[in-house]
């Protein structure tokens, strides 16, 4: 192609110095200028990140704002791009560059973010909530409610029910007593129990001194190295009666556990709630005759404890630890914020992720199972 | 140049069959014919430079979703020493420094202080790329190499393929360099532009790996 | 290590019959080219006149031939398909599948980019700059570069046909089929490598031809007053620029993934598969338009030419080509509405693609009002406008309907979706491609094609694609997926078996279309083009002689208006008198740099496929020195005195004047 140079003095091209119009002073300014410049950005990007100048979770957005004034800097002082007519094509081509940078970051990270839309929380990949690029260092991560089943309290023993002491709805702690069941009767077979473990007692007590003197009399015998008959008939002695203290034995023990299986029995005649939490069903009235066969609970009891299930990454997970308290909120339930502990940290099949679980208080029961709750755990 | 004079119609109003409703002579830019030469390779490279900042933010996106995918493994916290990005990040600027002063030189049609600058460029470059080459043996001799999880492959490829670049760019320098020792100025003119546009827009782009991959990164 | 990496005898698929008789006909063919080129004495002329050349015109010339070659191959596969298919029902076909999905994935992968891009690639350089009022593109050593760049990926794609095997996993490989751990064997690595090479050369031919057409044109020439066709080939290499790094940028990743143990995409540690298929088609939405926008200049050139009619709305086409260009960006996730993004996701990005057949609308209807109220004329070249013009507007709604989400999760990747996409690429870009060789044919080689046998491929072309599609549509929503090895509904086979019949005519089209070549030119005396300007013409490669000059234009025309040679034709005899002030021209001497960085190119894929890693890195050496050595190069320009240039100007003048005297009482030409 022929050389037309001259022609379109007006037509520049990027990183030119104008080689008329600069001189060599006016050259070396503008590089030291943006220099300069940039050196104090670049120094400026790595204080704020040492230093508390800035609000935290705003921190991101500083450092992009002082890279995007370098690379303005840059584009200036070092490239020469300026917005005069002679620079259209320069300038044109740097923003039709900087729109497709921008289309396809920006709408990677838009679709990449929307593609766990349909995934339950917590699982799936990279999980981009711009929540997380904040820079603190809580554990941010949704979760879900877990079903947590009532305790029914069913009756373990017959009998007539004496007294009731717990209503529905009524809050009650760990052990406490909600119902009594006649004791009498199986206070009456403990007390029989108790006497045949006594006779078997005695009876085993009595077989061990027959076998004792039977035993003495064999090795006497033996001793003086009599053989014959008489030997004979004191050995198969010593073995019957070895076989009967034997048979005590087990009856002995036989007999205590009868004996605490009774006592167990009378201790089960008082109901009592195993949990914290609250009544939801009464199913019994004082007067009533109760069967350890019947299906019907006597009584239902709803922890007053909500769980929460959640997912983070293993990374995520050498933040927190057991006992840490854990803050989360429900969509379902607007305005309240609820607080617990983390009782359980296990990763999950397959090392990727980690399973946090989260026990809170929920005196008043509006946390269902299934319900999506927000979670943040601060550090540390 | 031709002779051919403008067409005109019958009644002496020049032709317009698109209807532009223009009667001036030429419209827009670039009716002058076509630019220098000088100018065409500049923006050819320009245009070259804009396709590679586009290849980039590829991997940058990608980077972007995978930062948290560490698979057990270590995060930025755990990995990044910011006195050592921030030796690089002097290296490189001060580089991209004397790469314009090199340019300055270029136009004052100074050979000495051209090579001078230049060799200055390349030194530098070569620190900057010694340093980060001592970072990436390092991780991967404690087995924290590109293998490990999908956040470090993002992260090696990334920075990796900006330090292929400048690798790239310092046997060119070198190539440049001996070019002009022997045959001086002339055609490696245009050449010296080219780089300088090259080199500049290196630095640019590790301003924007800086802020995101270690600076922000460090924060997860 | 071994000395041959992963390369053994077992790679030769000797008990596979098909590929062994097929790679070793082709082997067997290309060897007796190659010894009659060298026997009769040829190899100099073709190593110095077209191999080393970085003249645009060769080069498109050569670009073309690629395709057209790279179509056939394609096509090959795609009669294996059709013909399999229609035996596979509740059978085995005679396509194993791990060769059934090596064909399909072939199929895509060649037409894309071996077949359709060099196709407008070269149509674009061949006339760009003659319509621009250059004499060469921006950087001609570097488009040579992307010539030999592209055939070097596409040589690497034949070879897997003898040497290994080729991908499975489809023209766009996802993850994680396209892992090492679900592909474990050579083909996704020649299939990466292949691309990454031409990719680079696709990448410098935009950036080769941004710069031309935004810096260099005739004097004159301001924006307004480009051809159409300059308009849209910006617009397509300006996409080209800013898409094809994202293509480089994935298949990278894909590759460290392979070779290195990168986990980018990888089930293991934490990659993410949906990534890929995001990037992936940020790439290849714009990859479609890169294609046919570069068809829909040519068909503005067709129809105003042949209706005898300058372009209507000309205004309005620049801007709907340029909005096209950018809603092309904003489109990319409606080829994965099902993957899961969700409601609103699917919703923006549906909108936009319905928007995006909005400004391809404003297109057709400016078409359609060119046409009206002209003179036309119904030549080959027409014929195919008009063609593309019914077809492409059907694959354009059947492109909205899928473009609705929920319609998508019905028709997502069934042959209701393979039906569009061929409608919208054949009708829009093969027959962009064929109406762009029948039309400047004459402008290359100085003969025009035989119009008897253009008409009759175009028919039995157009019969054809229906005959195929139509069925193909119609079973796609009865719900039969596409890429199927075999299947047993029932419904689908009558179909299916239509659908072959089509690719058979298919086969008949294409056989017309290589007898057009050898009656073209055998008979090329009488249909010789003697003025440059076969068709009356309106933009400036027409003021050329055919075929014009390395110089292209002997004296730089100025412009002063639009349509600037319809201009010039206007004061046709009086023009012809204005000799120019002859000047010595100096242009780009031909040389090698090319060629010889494709050659290395190729080698550096093959070493790289099989994993011979001392002639990768000797590969890399060479290509280094090469470029060293282009470098420094001391005489890069040849001079053509000024003596020479009149006398080739001089010599077009005089043919032209004779042929005005013998018709100018006819009229006008046609």
């Amino acid at each position: 192609m022929s050389e037309v140079d001259g022609r379109n003095a007006k037509d520049v091209a990027p990183g030119f110095m104008d080689a008329p119009g600069r001189s060599l002073r006016e050259g070396l300014l503008t590089y030291a200028t943006g220099f300069v410049l940039a050196a104090a950005l670049t120094v400026g990007s790595f204080v704020l990140v040492r230093t508390n100048l800035i609000w935290g979770p705003g921190i991101v957005m500083a450092l992009v704002a002082l890279a995007i004034a370098q690379i303005g800097v840059h584009l200036v002082f070092f490239l020469h791009l300026t917005t005069a007519p002679d620079n259209t094509n320069n300038a044109l081509a740097l923003a039709f560059g900087v729109l497709i940078v921008t289309l396809v970051v920006g709408g990677s990270l838009w679709i990449m973010a929307h593609l766990n839309h349909n995934v339950m929380p917590g699982h799936g990949l990279a999980q981009i909530d711009l929540e997380t690029l904040a820079a603190d260092s809580a554990v941010r991560t949704k979760g879900v409610v877990a079903p947590v089943a009532p305790e029914p309290l069913e009756a373990q023993v017959s009998g007539v029910i004496t007294s009731v002491q717990c209503e529905e709805g009524m809050h009650v702690e760990a052990g406490q007593v909600c119902a009594e069941i006649d004791a009498q009767p199986h206070q009456a077979e403990v007390d029989k129990k108790a006497d045949e473990l006594r006779a078997t007692e005695a009876r085993l007590e009595r077989d061990q001194r027959k076998l004792g003197s039977a035993r003495a009399a064999l090795e006497r015998k033996e001793a003086t190295g009599a053989r014959g008959k008489g030997v004979d008939r004191l050995r198969r002695s010593v073995e019957r009666l070895q076989a009967q203290v034997d048979g005590d034995e087990s009856d002995v023990q036989r007999a205590q556990s009868a004996l605490a299986a009774a006592k167990t029995q009378v201790g089960a005649t008082r109901i009592v709630s195993p949990i914290e939490g609250t009544i939801r069903a009464r199913n019994v009235e004082p007067g009533h005759k109760v069967s350890e066969k019947a299906k019907t609970p006597l009584f239902v009891v709803a922890p007053d404890s909500a769980h929460v299930d959640a997912t983070i990454s293993a990374a995520q997970s050498g933040r927190i630890s057991v006992g840490d308290t854990a803050v989360f909120t429900v969509d379902a339930v607007p305005g309240q914020a609820f607080s617990g502990t983390v009782t359980k940290i296990e990763p999950a099949q397959g090392g990727a992720e980690t399973i946090v679980g989260i026990a809170a208080p929920d005196p008043n029961h509006v946390l269902r199972p299934g319900m999506m709750a927000t979670v943040r755990i601060p550090a540390r | 140049m031709t002779m051919i004079e403008a067409p005109t119609t019958a009644h002496g109003r020049p032709v317009d069959p698109y209807r532009l409703g223009r009667t001036d002579l030429a419209t827009g830019h670039g009716e002058a014919g076509p630019a220098s030469e000088r100018v065409i390779i500049a923006f050819g490279f320009w245009i070259f430079l804009l396709s590679d900042i586009v290849m980039f933010s590829a991997f940058f996106a990608a980077h972007a979703v995978l930062q948290t995918a560490t698979d057990n493994g270590p995060t930025g916290r755990e990995l990044f020493d910011p006195s050592r990005v921030a030796i690089e990040t002097g290296c490189l600027l001060a580089s991209s420094f004397t790469c314009g002063l090199s340019a300055v030189a270029t136009n004052a049609r100074n050979l000495f202080w051209t090579q001078a600058a230049l060799l200055v460029t390349g030194l530098l470059g070569l620190a900057f790329l010694g340093l980060e080459a001592h970072e990436f043996s390092g991780m991967i001799a404690n087995g924290v190499g590109p293998d490990r999880s999908a956040f470090l492959s993002s992260f090696f490829a990334l920075v990796g393929l900006h330090g292929a670049h400048v690798g790239v760019g310092l046997l060119w320098l070198g190539t440049m360099m001996a070019q002009l020792f022997v045959k001086g100025f002339g055609s490696i003119l245009y050449r010296l532009i080219c780089f300088n546009l090259f080199w500049h827009v290196l630095d640019i782009i590790w301003v924007a790996i800086f802020t995101v991959v270690y600076l922000i990164g460090e924060g997860r | 290590m071994k000395f041959l990496g992963n390369l053994s005898w077992d790679a030769i698929p000797w008990n596979s019959p098909l590929p062994l008789i097929a790679g070793g006909g082709v082997i067997a063919i290309c060897i007796a080219i190659a010894a009659w080129i060298v026997l009769a004495g040829h190899l100099p002329y073709l190593w110095k006149e077209w191999i080393t050349s970085v003249d645009h015109k060769r080069i498109g010339v050569m670009y073309i031939l690629l395709g057209l070659v790279m179509t056939l191959r394609g096509f090959a596969d795609a009669i294996l398909m059709r013909t399999h298919q229609a035996y596979a029902y509740r059978a085995d076909g005679y396509l194993p599948p791990e060769h059934f999905d090596q064909i399909f994935t072939s199929h895509g992968t060649i037409m894309i980019f071996f077949g359709a891009m060099p196709l407008m690639i070269g149509l674009m350089n061949f006339v760009i700059p003659l319509q621009l009022g250059v004499r060469d593109v921006a950087f001609p050593t570097w488009n040579s570069t992307s010539l030999w760049l592209t055939a070097a990926g596409a040589l690497l794609v034949n070879i897997s046909l003898v040497v290994g095997v080729f991908s499975r996993a489809g023209w766009l490989p996802y993850p994680p089929l396209s892992e090492l751990e679900f592909s474990p064997d050579v083909g996704v690595d020649y299939y990466l490598w292949a691309l990454l090479i031409s990719g680079v050369g696709t990448l410098v031919t935009g950036i080769n031809f941004v710069t031309t057409i935004l810096k260099m044109r005739a004097p004159g020439m301001g924006y307004l007053r480009m051809s159409m066709y300059c308009w849209t080939a910006l617009a397509s290499n300006l996409l080209i620029v800013a898409a094809f790094p994202i293509l480089t940028a994935t298949l990278v990743m894909l590759t460290l993934d392979r070779y290195l143990g990168f986990h980018f995409f990888t089930a293991a540690g934490g990659g993410n598969m949906m990534m890929f298929i995001n990037l992936i088609w940020a790439w290849g939405h714009p990859e479609v338009y890169i294609l046919v926008l570069p068809a829909f200049g040519i068909f503005s050139e067709i129809i105003s030419t042949f209706s005898n009619k300058p372009l209507f709305g000309y205004r309005s086409m620049v801007i709907a080509t340029l909005g096209i260009c950018i809603i092309s960006f904003l489109v990319w996730l409606h080829h994965f509405f099902t993957m899961g993004a969700g409601g609103t996701v699917n919703a923006a990005f549906g909108i936009a693609t319905s928007v995006i057949a909005v400004v391809t609308g404003v297109k057709v209807f400016n078409w359609l009002f060119t046409m009206y109220g002209g003179r036309i004329h119904y030549k080959t070249p027409m014929l195919w406008a008009l063609g593309f013009l019914v077809t492409f507007v059907i694959g354009g709604m059947t492109g909205v309907l899928l473009a609705v989400p929920p319609a998508d999760f019905l028709l997502h990747n069934s042959l209701f979706l393979v039906a569009h996409f061929h409608n919208t690429i054949i009708g829009g870009v093969v027959f962009g491609a064929f109406a762009g060789i029948a039309y400047w044919f004459p402008k290359a080689f100085g003969f025009r094609l035989h119009e008897g046998w253009g008409v009759a491929a175009f028919w039995f072309t157009i019969a054809a694609f229906y005959a195929v599609f139509i069925p193909l549509y119609m079973v796609g929503l009865l719900g039969m997926p596409r890429r199927m090895q075999h299947y047993d509904m029932e419904m689908w086979r009558p179909f299916i078996l239509a659908a072959m019949v089509g690719i058979f005519l298919f086969g008949v089209a294409l056989i017309c279309q290589v007898i057009q070549l050898v009656v073209s030119i055998r008979q090329r005396e009488r249909l010789r083009d003697e003025t440059g300007d076969p068709w009356s013409g309106r933009s400036l490669e027409w003021a050329t002689p055919s075929p014009p000059p390395i110089f292209n234009f002997a004296v730089q025309p100025t412009v002063y208006g639009e349509e600037p040679y319809w201009e010039l034709k206007r004061r046709a005899i009086a023009s012809q008198q204005n000799e120019g002030r002859y000047e010595a021209i100096k242009l780009p001497r031909n040389n090698a740099t090319g060629f010889v960085t494709g050659f290395f190119a190729s080698v550096i894929g093959f070493a790289m496929v099989w994993k011979i890693w001392w002639l990768a890195i000797l590969g890399l050496v060479a290509a280094y020195a090469v470029f060293v050595w282009y470098a420094w190069r001391d005489i890069p320009e040849e001079k053509i005195s000024a003596e020479e240039v009149a006398r080739i100007d001089r010599a077009h003048r005089k043919s032209r004047a004779e042929w005005l005297a013998r018709h100018s009482e006819k009229g006008n030409m046609a």
